[in-house]
């Protein structure tokens, strides 16, 4: 008995030593906030020389908790670029270069410039995502200028942490809906998918030069694209709009408006703002504050192996615009915008899904998943390739705008 | 013999916890492997077939109340065949044991420990194994029961995180490969019902025998629904994206899941939990072990203590033998599924209907 005791005292005491040299051990060398560089942006570029421009955007230690004229661009991360062959050497150049191990844990996005993207991302994505400490939750932005130059200009205005800044700039499309948070793992998901092809976040720097105004914009905000909006202020980036992709290359852009359109069939918009022509007295244009009542019904019909899509989309809408003598009580009134409403998105529904269809050649709207159903096996349905026969899709929309309320003023008749 | 004896509740956890064990580290990923958007009704198929398997296997020991499988064995074929099964038992759990281990360990090197050795992990989950059988068999089935139900809604759990994702469209086309890859191919897995090898150990430790029915019947739905939530949770989520995910998809499911909007980093919770799932699966197997050895040699059970550091030096080094991650992943996901098909489904099928013979001739 007494011995029993002695064995389990021995014992208890060589637990507790070597708990206690396992927890103290610097043998392997942990590693603290100084050893190493967190990087909160990727950019990708292609290079003048190497096949890449790899840009990354540094966090700087103890920035969150600087002083208040510390806000600017400059005191909280620094953006340093490499020419390189491949993202991991570029990252074992950075590593070299800064006397720091670069760490991927905390980016919060992917820039790639148009350029780039239109050669193609697949092996740059791949990479990443097999990388552990990247995040496939980070959000991928296709820039319309040079994804150094986006970097350098992503100053977050009303925020100071650049990590924080990129984590809350997405949740933006959640009430404007003229753009989607889209993270890597999203656009690889539907890279990979035989049914759908990718979006990104369309995304440049605004400034003067930039602010070249489309056509067809003026009355309405949701036409531009990124870069192009006319806000006079501290030079910054702006994301706007969609970029298109077939398989991993860049093919189009939507605008905003159009990105609604993709939200709306999508099931994916959650509060948007649309500019509709009057149909009534007082008004030229008409604000109206939309959201999606129930979610679109989608069906797919093949017929001679073509396609015909049939959307029924049901629209909450309130009344942002008013002026004087106008009566929300009156039937006829908002039976008139509901129909001038209706018309509205069912042209630019239409618009956005030809274009999709005859000039993007890309199924964003996964419409190919309602037309699995006819086929029993993959092979049947790899065989009748879905990507390709979208091209020759036609379309049937019909969209029900409901009209629910104003805000605070319902009649103004005098 | 002297046992510990079990609950119910203790038994369906004991058997509950190798399954849990395999559905958070790549079972979900060699069904969809071979089933693709099919994989759902694949599962379904299975659950049927392991419900049958079950009643049949309930139906042979019911003549054998209070045996195990190294008792029917002896009953079967004398003192040959109960070592040689004791044997496979013994391999099959070490074996078993050890790709769990070093899988499990290879993912958490790869994901938060880069610089240390594998076998610095191999150790630390060995070491508290034999700790748990120095300290005794009641405290290891005690803390899996303690262990298990949490396991168990950490998996269910993961269903929830991703259901604004779900788009039943993605279990389309319904007979992805093939209907022959999902009920002739799609059979063998039925390997997924592995923890149905501790049923057949389980009769003789219960505290009710004429309940060993109930705790089969009862772990077999618990595994059978856990398994259809998760391919479901992964199917109806993300369809095509198992393909290029090769860790754990239960850990892809928590990554990816708006739990991550709040939490910066939540699948940290669930790792630690399948850590302890883990860790109570070895002190687990090992005290399995350590009984069929005793059984063998008809050892004194005041002298099998020691046994557990030599089984888990065994563990250890069969762990450790195959160096190349892609060559070990092979040969383990080989084991998980044939090693289980012909111990379990075959050759205790085999000795139990012989038994059976045996009893009706006499």
């Amino acid at each position: 008995m007494k011995r029993t005791f002695k064995a389990r005292k021995i014992f208890a005491i060589f637990i507790i030593v070597l708990l206690l040299i396992i927890s103290s051990s610097n043998y392997y060398g942990i590693k603290g906030i100084d050893n190493l560089a967190y990087v909160v942006a990727i950019g990708l570029d292609v290079g003048d020389n190497e096949n890449l421009n790899l840009s990354l955007q540094i966090s700087l230690p103890n920035s969150s908790g600087s002083s208040s004229n510390d806000s600017s661009q400059s005191a909280s991360v620094v953006v340093n670029s490499i020419e390189c062959p491949s993202i991991n050497t570029g990252i074992t150049l950075f590593n070299s270069y800064l006397g720091k191990e670069v760490n991927l844990s905390h980016c919060k996005v992917l820039v790639v410039s148009e350029e780039l993207a239109g050669e193609g991302i697949e092996e740059y994505l791949y990479t990443l995502i097999n990388d552990v400490q990247f995040r496939s939750d980070s959000n991928i932005i296709v820039s319309k200028c040079d994804a150094k130059t986006y970097l350098e200009y992503s100053a977050p205005v009303l925020d100071k942490v650049s990590a924080r800044y990129y984590e809350i700039a997405p949740t933006s499309s959640e009430y404007t809906g003229y753009t989607e948070s889209i993270t890597c793992n999203e656009f690889l998901s539907a890279m990979t998918y035989t049914s759908a092809e990718p979006v990104a976040v369309l995304g440049s720097i605004n400034s003067s030069e930039t602010q070249k105004l489309p056509s067809e914009s003026s009355n309405h905000d949701s036409y531009y694209t990124a870069g192009q909006t006319p806000i006079s202020g501290e030079a910054g980036v702006e994301n706007m709009g969609l970029a298109v992709f077939k398989d991993d290359k860049f093919v189009g852009e939507l605008n905003g408006l159009e990105s609604i359109c993709h939200l709306i069939i999508s099931n994916k918009l959650k509060n948007a703002q649309i500019r509709i022509p009057s149909p009534i007295e007082n008004l030229d244009y008409i604000d109206l504050y939309i959201e999606t009542e129930k979610q679109a019904k989608s069906s797919v019909y093949i017929t001679n192996s073509t396609p015909y899509i049939k959307s029924k989309i049901n629209v909450n809408a309130k009344m942002q615009s008013m002026n004087r003598n106008i009566d929300l009580n009156d039937e006829a009134i908002t039976s008139k915008i509901e129909k001038s409403a209706n018309a509205f998105l069912e042209e630019k529904i239409y618009n956005y899904l030809y274009k999709t269809s005859k000039e993007l050649n890309a199924d964003i709207d996964q419409f190919g998943l309602y037309a699995l159903k006819y086929f029993y096996t993959q092979d049947e349905w790899e065989n009748y390739n879905w990507l390709h026969h979208y091209k020759d899709a036609f379309f049937d929309v019909e969209v029900n705008v409901n009209l629910r309320s104003s805000y605070l003023l319902v009649d103004t008749s005098e | 013999m002297n046992y510990t004896k079990l609950g119910n509740f203790e038994a369906i956890c004991l058997i509950v916890v190798l399954f849990i064990n395999h559905i958070v580290l790549n079972l979900p990923q060699m069904i969809l492997d071979n089933s693709g958007t099919s994989s759902i009704l694949n599962c379904i198929y299975i659950f049927i077939l392991g419900l049958i398997f079950t009643i049949l296997i309930v139906k042979l020991l019911k003549k054998f109340s209070g045996l195990d499988i190294i008792d029917i064995s002896e009953y079967v074929g004398g003192k040959f065949l109960k070592v040689l099964i004791g044997i496979l038992c013994i391999v099959y759990l070490i074996m078993e044991t050890a790709f769990l281990t070093r899988m499990f360990s290879k993912n958490l090197l790869l994901l938060y420990f880069n610089n240390y050795p594998i076998a610095f992990f191999l150790f630390i989950f060995l070491f508290i194994a034999v700790v748990a059988n120095f300290i005794g068999r009641k405290s290891i089935i005690k803390t899996n029961t303690i262990i298990i139900p949490i396991a168990l809604i950490s998996v269910a759990l993961t269903f929830i995180f991703v259901v604004d994702l779900f788009k039943f469209e993605h279990t389309l086309p319904l007979f992805a490969n093939g209907a022959d890859k999902i009920f002739l191919y799609g059979a063998s897995n039925i390997f997924a019902f592995n923890g149905l090898f501790f049923l057949f150990f389980i009769s003789p430790l219960l505290n009710k025998k004429e309940d060993t029915s109930k705790v089969a019947y009862i772990s077999v739905v618990i595994c059978g629904i856990l398994l259809i939530l998760a391919i479901a949770t992964l199917v109806f989520a993300f369809s095509d994206i198992y393909y290029i995910s090769r860790l754990s998809p239960i850990y892809f499911i928590i990554v990816n899941s708006k739990l991550s909007g709040f939490l910066e980093r939540p699948e940290l919770i669930f790792i630690f939990i399948w850590a302890l799932a883990l860790m109570s699966f070895i002190s687990i197997a090992i005290m399995f072990c350590i009984n069929i050895f005793r059984k063998l040699t008809n050892m004194e059970e005041k002298n099998s203590k020691p046994l557990a550091i030599t089984f888990s030096c065994f563990i250890f080094v069969v762990a450790l033998i195959i160096d190349n991650v892609f060559e070990l992943e092979k040969v383990a996901n080989a084991f998980y599924k044939y090693g289980t098909l012909a111990l379990v489904f075959v050759i205790f099928t085999i000795i139990l209907i012989l038994a059976n013979i045996k009893k009706k001739k006499l």
